[in-house]
């Protein structure tokens, strides 16, 4: 079977799996805040065994994303804590050769070979994998009860099975963190040399963190702050996103944005985002919002970035440049997602009251347009 | 508008099937085509001939899951159309991607030679993914049947890329050894 023939196949899986998945919600969304203040605790409680237990030598950081990680050092056990709101997840790993003794170990990495009976529930049959069981601890019971907590087991790749982009998917360049991002490939016309640092990566096999060498190109067109690209071979460069890049006003996202092309625009409301039930769509008329939205947008440039947002209006855009996303919430945040990365903007109570107004006025609910290459549309 | 309405619209041949079709779902099918293509013209004509084929196919189909048999539209024509362009370094969108990874999931030492039928693997991964959580059936589901980048996987189940990385890693090698266990491989 080729991977060709498996995508062609998982195209004909159960037509309920796809709906389920495009409707998934996140467990955590449903959560009261009580629960996201247990789970803070245990958190907390969490961070600080993990420095115990490593005996204060691990860094910890807080990472774009707000979850928490404690790396120790080389050859020491790791610790490592990654958190969620639905829950929190305790790795503990130590190489297979310095198993502290006299502690009651929580974990286990086993490696796989040709004679090891393995538990029934791993069924690793390759001699290249490394099966390594997690100790949980659920949030689920946060509102009082007691935490629930139980096991997964993971199947990890040898480190010297895994290709150079999956052995080293971070990179840290004047203190910001950057991830691997598999799909932003550039050419060599497209960058510029930048400097000499390297990448990072962890064998999970060991437990060991490992770094490369390798110089860091700036990419042309994009803030060297947002993504720097690293030589992958055969002439390609891999970029690396920095996800908690913001630029300070709207002005300065849309500097990038090329209106001109844009060609479409389709808007919904919706006052449940994780619902569509009750949502509405309208079809505008494209040209006019077209000169309206860039007018509105290029007249609120200097509308702060803010991560707050209420219920909201969405819509979409295509330029020559980008495919966004539009959202206008309640309260006068506007929301935009596409490259370079997700924004939110105050445009405040009267800019939510202009914008919406005027699409509400300009909406083409009867016609049937198709999108044209040449930047207009015809009614069926 | 209803689902079922919107297929009555098609049974009935009505010249506003299409528009009410466009207006639910066409966000939805724009971006499982543009995860796979990749390219603002090739993704709008993609989502075009999703509702031509939708019109040829219903009637006779009569479709249960509208979403998820749009999706299934939508998901090969992009496909067809992804595999009939020359092959670019850029602009492959998620497809190449997908591709690679799911290499991982076929990398047997020992294969069996024999043609299996495409009805078969599917009614295997029918099975592995119902038997999957929830959390690993979004994600899994969303990037190999939707295409979806990782960060958009994670942005989709409330989790981060690093979560999402690996409860793929995890499903793929899960999937690995079921399709051995199934003599699929």
């Amino acid at each position: 079977m080729t991977a060709e023939k498996l995508i062609d196949c998982i195209g004909m899986i159960d037509e309920k799996f796809i709906s389920e998945a495009v409707g998934y919600v996140p467990k955590r969304r449903a959560r009261h805040i009580a629960a996201y203040l247990s789970v803070a605790a245990c958190v907390c409680v969490a961070v600080t065994a993990a420095v115990l237990i490593s005996g204060g030598g691990a860094d910890i950081e807080t990472l774009p994303d707000g979850s928490l990680t404690t790396i120790s050092e080389v050859r020491e056990p790791v610790q490592t804590t990654y958190s969620t709101p639905a829950q929190t997840t305790v790795w503990v790993r130590e190489p297979p050769e310095t198993v502290p003794t006299g502690t009651e170990s929580s974990h286990s990495v086993t490696e796989k070979n040709e004679t090891e009976t393995l538990p029934e529930e791993t069924n690793v049959t390759s001699n290249n994998l490394l099966v390594v069981t997690e100790q949980t601890t659920s949030a689920s019971t946060a509102m009082g009860g007691e935490p629930e907590t139980g096991t997964e087991t993971a199947i990890v790749p040898r480190w010297e099975d895994l290709s150079e982009i999956e052995k080293y998917p971070e990179l840290y360049c004047h203190g910001i963190k950057y991830g691997l991002s598999v799909n932003d490939k550039f050419t060599e016309e497209e960058v510029n040399f930048y400097g000499n640092g390297n990448v990072t990566g962890i064998d999970e096999y060991t437990g060991e963190i490992k770094t490369k060498d390798c110089g860091f190109y700036t990419v042309s067109g994009m803030d060297s702050s947002y993504m720097l690209a690293v030589y992958t071979g055969d002439g390609m460069y891999t970029g690396y996103m920095n996800s908690s890049y913001r630029t300070d006003t709207l002005g300065e996202y849309l500097d990038g944005t090329d209106f001109i092309g844009r060609h479409g625009f389709i808007t919904v409301k919706s006052s449940d985002m994780s619902d569509d039930t009750g949502s509405y769509y309208i079809r505008y008329d494209l040209e006019e919002v077209k000169e309206f939205t860039e007018d509105f947008l290029l007249s609120n440039s200097d509308a702060p970035f803010i991560s707050e947002r209420t219920n909201s209006w969405e819509g979409i855009f295509w330029s020559d440049e980008r495919f966004s996303l539009i959202r206008i919430y309640e309260g006068g945040y506007l929301y935009l997602a596409g490259m370079p990365a997700d924004k939110y903007f105050l445009i405040g109570e009267t800019g939510f009251s202009e914008l919406t107004a005027y699409l509400e006025e300009n909406a083409v609910t009867e016609k049937v347009y198709y999108n044209t290459n040449d930047g207009t549309d015809i009614p069926e | 508008m209803e689902d079922r309405s919107i297929i009555e619209l098609f049974w009935n041949r009505s010249k506003d099937a299409v528009g009410a079709l466009s207006h639910k779902y066409g966000g939805y099918c724009y971006s499982i085509a543009y995860n796979i293509l990749a390219v603002k013209e090739d993704t709008e004509e993609c989502v075009n001939d999703t509702y031509f084929k939708m019109w040829n196919v219903v009637p006779p189909t009569n479709p249960n899951n509208l979403p998820g048999f749009l999706g299934k539209l939508t998901r090969g024509l992009a496909l067809d159309r992804v595999r009939l362009r020359t092959r670019k370094k850029r602009g492959g969108g998620q497809y190449e991607a997908v591709l690679s990874e799911l290499e991982e999931s076929l990398s047997s030492g020992e294969s069996v030679e024999r043609h299996i039928e495409d009805k078969e693997i599917a009614a295997a991964l029918n099975r592995f993914i119902s038997a999957l959580d929830g959390e690993s059936r979004a994600a899994f589901v969303l990037r190999y049947f939707g295409f979806y980048s990782i960060e958009a996987v994670g942005k989709k189940i409330g989790g981060n890329e690093n979560r999402v990385r690996y409860l793929l890693r995890k499903t793929r090698a899960e999937l690995k050894n079921f399709l051995e266990m199934e003599e699929l491989l």
